[in-house]
């Protein structure tokens, strides 16, 4: 039993891999971004805030491309 | 219990690990032998800013002007600027250049061998290398005039030795 879980445990962490800033092309594409349609976003904003009094609290650093 | 901790722990430890890095002062490794495309100039005895660039990051297609005006400033005084493109795709390096157009010369590295081995922390990172093949210099990332004027200092400091 012990040696079986050991080994998922193992190739469970093969998943985790570090994206290296040069691989990055995907994630710095425009559908990537969180704020890719200001206008969208603006009005969505504007519905939760008429409607639920909630506003803000979704703001994140880019889509990860590590430029900067 | 304990063995989870340790197979989590020396996860970790590859992780933090894998990949080789230069870092300053560490010598620079020579492009040619990762089969790098493009016309590598002769570096020797030169201080070389090597810029590495992708088609997709705009920090990039900001510096390059930049760079340029740096290179024809200090290019009589020994200075060479060498733009590393690291795009798999040729065709998207192509398209960033036909837009820039540099004068100074660049080199592609679509297997991505020679980025791997240098390992930049982002997009741009110049290597600012001394007359000895030692980088003297890192600066990631492209803020805009004080990059460059942060970058100038160490490039003069570099052509002085």
């Amino acid at each position: 039993m012990k040696p079986y879980f050991l080994l998922v445990t193992l190739f469970a962490f093969t998943s985790c891999g570090k994206v290296a800033p040069w691989e990055r092309a995907n994630l710095a594409r425009k559908a990537m971004a969180p704020d890719r349609n200001p206008l969208g976003e603006a009005m969505a904003d504007h519905m939760y805030f008429s409607r639920e009094g909630s506003l803000g609290g979704k703001g994140v650093g880019g889509g990860g491309c590590g430029c900067n | 219990m304990k063995n989870i901790a340790i197979c989590f722990l020396t996860a970790l430890v590859l992780l933090a690990t894998s990949g080789a890095e230069v870092s300053r002062g560490a010598s620079f490794p020579n492009p040619k032998t990762f089969g790098v495309t493009g016309i590598l100039p002769s570096t020797k005895g030169k201080v070389v800013l090597y810029d590495f660039w992708a088609s997709w990051c705009q920090p990039c297609r900001q510096a390059f002007p930049a760079y340029d005006r740096l290179y024809k400033k200090y290019k009589g005084q020994g200075l060479i600027v060498v733009g590393v493109g690291t795009d798999k795709k040729p065709k998207d390096s192509a398209g960033f250049l036909k837009r820039l157009s540099p004068s100074f010369p660049v080199i592609f590295d679509h297997s991505q061998r020679f980025v791997a081995k240098v390992g930049p922390k982002g997009m741009p990172t110049a290597y600012l290398v001394g007359k000895n093949g030692k980088v003297a210099f890192i600066h990631s990332g492209f803020r805009g005039a004080k990059t460059v004027k942060t970058i100038e200092a160490q490039i003069q400091v570099a052509l002085k030795k």
